[in-house]
């Protein structure tokens, strides 16, 4: 498949002292949710920031949109969730609202005010509330709404489940779907997630990160048709262990991914095959990377 | 001036009616109470009056730490949000200069009223002369500001009072010291030069630790 893309990134460099964030060329695809998959201190919140633009400290060349928009107008287009010292703690909702119509050109109050009753936030937290004060949850909740009740085309959200409930990460992939629908293919979102089955209806294109790199990437169709899932029995683990992709034995026998185009050298061996979830690939190749050894 | 006190706001703890009109009204009358409850307790009025100023560098003090508390750190200001949008330095310069204005302004106010209820029945010998109030005005600007270049890099409130108190005591030494000294025009000349640098400066370093706070330590 091959679509517009609505952030272009070309020899992308972060260093650290002990870790480097090297993305040689990465598009996001335009209208479409990308999901940003990797293990903690895989440089997936270093990348929403520097997307962001509240990191700076990087070489490399970033075009947004088709290149045409000033920064101002590139800002005025990102609406960004994150953790950590997002919002001044001593902010009040009622701040956030007021500091947000000042900050964004095209917020919009009653938008913010149905969000937050329909995300149920004024209800526990009150508007006097101060933001420190609010659980992760809530403060999370109170992110989502300030960045959709502005007209944006590109949402950058930085883990925006992992704080939810299950609840409301169902109610997150809605709303992310109708932001989607609503902007007839000019929306996009690109969000990283550890929630890899909770956000798997929601995401269209993926993309896995490990040690500050982009190791695999593509449309979860593409991803799903690239590797299948195996499983077997226990007795015929050694013959197909060098034909696998990833393998596990179970009590059952085993389990794992095989590429489609190795597929062939498992004929013959009495082997059950199916579609993964993308939970399960992402699991897969991210074992492929990781230094962490089981 | 309404986009300055549009993006002063948005640093304070509160934009309730209550916490305003406490914020702009009640505090200022609450450190005149002050000063005329010093009076009523017979205090001297040069007592009183430097009081009055001690009492105003504490509670701006306190006030400048809600609003800007490490803002020229790179790491504890709080700022993601505001960063995230095209206006969000803009909106940070002008928040600093209004703070920086209004605090002006409330010091030579409360200042200068406190002046007269220090001298409330005091005799011709003991009043404390009208020129003090711009030599009070100055030293308590002087010592706030001092303060806010310092404290602006800590979120740790303790650190943040420590530094006010030891200003404080300066600014009491220095007041105590000079008192009856008579200032010539170029000490004042001075002064004013210094307390604009010190403005300057503390809006310089603000900015510059926001500038900071897009680069990363390590680097």
């Amino acid at each position: 498949m091959d679509h517009e893309q609505v952030i272009s990134i070309s020899k992308l460099n972060k260093k650290f002292k002990d870790f480097e964030l090297n993305i040689p060329e990465l598009n996001i695809p335009k209208g479409f949710a990308t999901a940003l998959i990797g293990e903690n201190g895989a440089g997936k919140s270093t990348l929403l920031n520097i997307l962001a633009g509240i990191r700076c400290d990087y070489t490399g060349k970033i075009t947004y949109f088709d290149g045409a928009d000033t920064e101002k107008e590139i800002r005025e287009k990102i609406g960004y969730t994150g953790p950590g010292n997002y919002f001044i703690p001593h902010w009040t909702s009622l701040q956030v609202a007021k500091a947000s119509s000042l900050l964004f050109d095209h917020f919009h109050k009653d938008r913010f005010d149905r969000l937050c009753k329909e995300l149920d936030i004024f209800k526990t937290a009150k508007s006097k509330k101060g933001v420190s004060k609010l659980s992760d949850g809530m403060r999370m909740k109170l992110m989502l709404a300030t960045v959709f009740a502005r007209d944006t085309d590109l949402l950058l959200l930085d883990e925006p489940a992992s704080p939810l409930d299950p609840l409301m990460r169902d109610k997150l992939c809605s709303m992310m779907r109708e932001y989607l629908d609503q902007g007839n293919g000019e929306k996009s979102v690109f969000f990283s997630t550890h929630n890899i089955a909770d956000m798997e209806n929601v995401t269209d294109y993926a993309i896995i990160m490990e040690q500050g790199m982009v190791v695999e990437q593509g449309y979860v169709e593409e991803l799903k048709e690239k590797y299948i899932l195996v499983k077997g029995e226990a007795a015929d683990y050694e013959k197909v262990k060098h034909s696998m992709y990833s393998i596990q034995k179970n009590s059952y026998g085993f389990t794992g991914l095989c590429l489609s185009e190795k597929l062939d050298e498992l004929a013959g061996i009495d082997v059950v095959t199916e579609i993964p979830t993308l939970s399960q690939i992402c699991v897969s190749v991210m074992k492929q990377y990781t230094v962490l050894h089981a | 001036m309404k986009q300055y006190s549009k993006s002063y706001h948005v640093f304070l703890p509160s934009s309730q009616p209550i916490a305003l009109l406490t914020f702009y009204i009640l505090y200022p009358l609450g450190v005149l109470c002050f000063t005329y409850f010093l009076r009523c307790l017979t205090m001297f009025s040069f007592i009183c009056f430097g009081a009055t100023g001690a009492m105003l560098i504490i509670v701006e003090g306190l006030f400048d730490y809600i609003a800007f508390a490490g803002i020229q750190s790179r790491k504890d200001n709080n700022l993601e949000y505001i960063k995230t949008s095209a206006k969000g330095k803009q909106i940070i310069c002008q928040g600093m200069k209004m703070a920086a204005w209004k605090r002006i302004l409330t010091i030579g106010v409360v200042v200068s009223i406190s002046l007269f209820i220090s001298n409330i029945g005091a005799t011709k010998k003991e009043e404390v002369p009208y020129y003090m109030i711009f030599r009070i005005i100055i030293l308590v600007c002087l010592t706030v500001q001092a303060a806010s270049c310092i404290t602006r890099y800590f979120s740790n409130i303790y650190l943040c009072i420590g530094v006010n108190y030891v200003l404080l005591t300066l600014y009491s030494i220095v007041g105590f010291a000079t008192w009856n000294m008579h200032y010539d025009v170029w000490v004042y000349i001075i002064l004013i030069g210094v307390l604009v640098g010190l403005l300057v400066l503390n809006q310089k370093l603000s900015m510059k630790g926001v500038e900071a706070s897009y680069y990363d330590q390590s680097n």
